[in-house]
């Protein structure tokens, strides 16, 4: 069942991307519109509040995708890479959308470049009980359809809502809300959690 | 309700998710923006001052082809000048004396002469015929030879143009690889 939902889903998330990308200029702009505008200007300030509020994304959609070891460094690059780029965004509107983009791209570099360092590192790293099982529950959960995984990771490591996952992603809210539901439903069931009513 | 609190962290706390909340929070970054400002800050010191690379390249291939323009420009000049001189030297004289035309037998002009004077006169007029002619092809050959060292110089010229125009543009294009290369160095590692 999940398997073909969640194809579904990426299809209707990867539709969404591309609306937020091409999407009409917007009348209001938001303050993290103009939190862009100021880091365009040369703000450095705004760039700190900036990634104060996106790097929880941009950390959980590559957590939910690379390996851990990994990720804290790819975030710093993949905001120098914004910074560098950010006079490409024609909408600034939409920032969080067009981030995320780059994020899941840098992931996917990262395996075409490094997939055999990536195993070695995630061995490597000896951690408390705590952290293991941590480990186990995030294995448990990148195995999960791509859409589901991603919301998951926001949501539970995170710790973003349901509403500022979809502000930050620029995804429709309705499709973040299915995405946890879904995603939630199948976790218990392979963590072997029964959901309590 | 319990879904709303998956959603929005609101309503009645799903113990299952609380858990699983405690437990992944460990895995979020430490990292905050303080960690990039120096590379921030270097980044933005390096985008006030310096140009976009295309536009350094697209400068480099306008000034070549500006360079190249001028120097067509005072080839064609100097060749003209050049060969103007060296026409002007291999022909000091008006180009030819008018050629005079035989008068038909007993026209006017031969009336005057008497009998015995007219094989001369012939035989004379033959020869200011011949070496008119002889003196006519002459002007042709050198005409031609000149022609020949005029092509050579235009040409001579034309190499050294483009050898000019190719050190240019090889030194140009250094200056360019040079930016990008020290752009490259200077720039984030992604």
């Amino acid at each position: 069942m999940s398997e073909i939902e969640a194809t579904g889903d990426l299809l209707l998330f990867a539709g969404e991307r591309d609306k937020v990308a091409s999407a009409a200029p917007v009348t209001a702009i938001s303050p993290d519109a103009s939190l862009v505008e100021s880091v365009r200007g040369g703000d450095t300030d705004a760039f700190g509040k900036l990634y104060a509020l996106y790097s929880p994304m941009v950390h959980g959609i590559l957590l939910a995708r690379v390996p851990r070891s990994e990720v804290d460094d790819l975030v710093q690059d993949i905001f120098l890479v914004a910074l560098n780029r950010l006079n490409t965004l024609r909408d600034t509107n939409a920032f969080g959308g067009w981030l995320a983009m780059i994020a899941r791209n840098r992931a996917m570099d990262f395996y075409r470049q490094s997939r055999v360092t990536e195993e070695l590192s995630e061995e490597m790293a000896g951690r408390s009980f705590h952290d293991t099982e941590a480990r186990e529950v995030l294995a448990v959960i990148r195995q999960l359809p791509e859409a589901y995984r991603e919301t998951l990771v926001l949501r539970l490591v995170e710790g973003m809502t349901g509403p500022e996952i979809a502000e930050r992603t620029g995804l429709k809210a309705e499709s973040v809300r299915v995405n946890l539901h879904r995603g939630m439903k199948i976790l218990r069931e392979r963590l072997g959690i029964t959901e309590t009513v | 309700m319990k879904d709303d609190y998956l959603w929005d962290k609101s309503g009645e706390p799903d113990p299952e998710i609380e858990q699983l909340e405690n437990l992944l929070g460990g895995l979020r970054s430490r990292r905050t923006a303080k960690d990039l400002m120096p590379a921030v800050e270097k980044l933005s010191r390096k985008g006030a001052r310096t140009f976009p690379k295309w536009l350094s390249v697209a400068a480099a291939v306008a000034f070549v082809l500006l360079a190249l323009g001028v120097f067509n420009v005072i080839q064609r000049q100097s060749v003209k000048q050049f060969s103007d001189s060296q026409f002007v030297m291999l022909n000091p004289t008006s180009p030819e004396p008018p050629v005079e035309v035989a008068a038909p037998a007993g026209g006017s002009g031969e009336t005057s002469q008497p009998e015995s004077e007219k094989p001369l006169a012939a035989a004379a007029q033959n020869e200011k015929r011949t070496s008119l002619e002889t003196r006519r092809r002459n002007i042709a050959r050198k005409r031609e030879a000149f022609l020949n060292r005029q092509e050579q110089t235009e040409g001579l010229m034309a190499k050294e143009q483009l050898l000019k125009a190719l050190q240019i543009t090889s030194s140009n294009l250094d200056i360019v690889q040079k930016q990008v290369q020290g752009d490259e160095k200077q720039g984030p590692s992604s």
